[in-house]
């Protein structure tokens, strides 16, 4: 470092250090958050004691369907689909209907992996209890659209 | 004197700080098997994008809040991209134009997987190569004046810089999201990990991977242990910024990182391939330690720039 540059107040020689640009990136990946390319990396940042949910696809009782298999999606993008469609709702039975009916779309074209009549959106509650983890289901919607011949 | 020492370690520490930081040289032949490998990890995500789950953007992020992007369906909009990826990335391994070809590469990466974010499934996994090409463009437009020496060196340090600092950022984003309680929270991750498992089974419903893997239930009995785990890993992302003070430090944050990403796998099953590639390329960068290696052995007294 020069002379000169150690006579600057703090705040200008941090300004003219290599590494300041990547400290203005530190903030704006917390400004922008979720706007892609930027992420502020949310993964896993707030574990608590509180339950957790996934949805899952099911038949019309509720018995697990191969979700990846019917229609190319993945459990975990049902589950962040479902997140998703909660915002736009804000009711648990339509945003469930509403992933039905993109799973619906999705299988639309997937010949001889066709899915039943009536498909359901199942939650499932992981939740911490006398020392163990405790698990509980509950159906959120059934769609009984027939498929299209 | 009691003062003596404090002050002391504080100047060494200033001094090892100001020492460092800075773009390390680095060779023509190194920075080329760089861009080679760095390329061919780009070239990938244009592989491996098409076709997306359908023509919309229910949940907008990034550019795609002010432009519709459904245009990327259209019938040979795909084979245009990878073409033009293809040629990008040519020039961009034989160092041609590099102004253009940069923010050519950057544009076309970001439109495509703003889109795929858009779709309502948020996935992280190529976002940090998108970072890189973007810092690499920033660089070749604000450094125009430099030497190529000079340009390469301040290259491949924000390359690392923005790798590093992402690290930072989603430590920073755990501190800010528990008020600095992480670590002491990070008890409670185990039932993360059965959600993993119970995504895995509900995939294609294979019966091996029913039920609650051991380790998970093992760190839920062991609540301290998972805290130490968890804990090594959060303090590896708060001070992963120190794998920019010099090539020794790079390598052995990148080597630590890839271990942690390899626990994370294991333990998670999140492999996040690209940052682990990104953390070999240019962290790591085992070619440049070959090359250095090489040169010593050739030559004893070779200057430490290479």
């Amino acid at each position: 470092m020069s002379e000169s540059t150690i006579r600057l107040p703090w705040w200008k020689r941090l300004t003219r250090w290599a590494v300041f640009p990547l400290l203005v990136y530190l903030a704006l990946t917390q400004a922008f958050r979720e706007n892609y390319p930027f992420s502020h990396y949310p993964m896993y940042s707030k574990p608590n004691s509180d339950s957790l949910s996934i949805q899952f696809l099911a038949d019309g009782d509720g018995k697990p369907l191969r979700v990846a298999w019917h229609t190319g999606v993945t459990p975990s993008k049902v589950a962040k689909l479902h997140a998703n469609r909660m915002k736009k709702h804000r009711d648990d039975q339509a945003a469930a209907l509403d992933v039905l009916s993109f799973l619906r779309q999705q299988n639309a074209d997937r010949r001889g992996r066709e899915l039943p009549q009536s498909i359901s959106l199942v939650e499932m509650t992981l939740a911490y209890k006398e020392g163990g983890i405790v698990e509980s289901k509950r159906v959120l919607a059934v769609d009984s659209t027939p498929q299209k011949p | 004197m009691t003062h003596a020492a404090p002050s002391g370690w504080m100047q060494k520490l200033c001094a090892w700080f100001r020492n460092g930081f800075e773009g390390d040289p680095i060779s023509l032949r190194d920075w080329t098997l760089m861009r080679i490998a760095f390329a061919a990890l780009v070239l990938n995500t244009f592989l491996d994008w098409h076709p997306y789950a359908y023509a919309a953007q229910p949940a907008p992020v990034g550019i795609a809040r002010w432009f519709n992007l459904t245009w990327l369906h259209q019938d040979g909009v795909y084979q245009g991209m990878l073409a033009l990826a293809s040629v990008c990335c040519a020039a961009y391994v034989f160092g041609i134009g590099l102004r253009i070809v940069l923010p050519l590469l950057t544009a076309a990466q970001i439109v495509v997987y703003t889109y795929q974010n858009s779709q309502g499934f948020t996935h992280h996994g190529v976002q940090l190569i998108s970072m890189v090409l973007l810092f690499q463009t920033i660089v070749v437009w604000w450094k125009r004046g430099e030497s190529p020496e000079k340009l390469r060196a301040w290259l491949w340090f924000y390359s690392r810089g923005i790798i590093l600092f992402s690290y930072v950022a989603s430590a920073l984003t755990k501190i800010i999201n528990t008020k600095g309680l992480w670590v002491w929270r990070s008890k409670y991750l185990c039932i993360e990990i059965i959600k993993t498992r119970r995504y895995d089974y509900y995939k294609d419903l294979n019966p091996e991977l029913l039920g609650d893997p051991a380790s998970a239930l093992w760190l839920m009995h062991y609540p301290v242990i998972a805290q130490l785990m968890f804990g090594a890993g959060f303090f590896l992302e708060v001070f992963a910024f120190l794998g920019l003070r010099d090539r020794c430090w790079s390598a052995l944050v990148g080597l630590s990182l890839i271990a942690m990403h390899q626990g994370i796998t294991w333990l998670m099953g999140l492999p996040f391939e690209n940052h682990q590639w990104l953390d070999l390329i240019f962290l790591i960068n085992i070619p440049g330690w070959l090359l250095l290696l090489w040169a010593k052995s050739q030559a004893p007294q070779f200057p430490a720039s290479i």
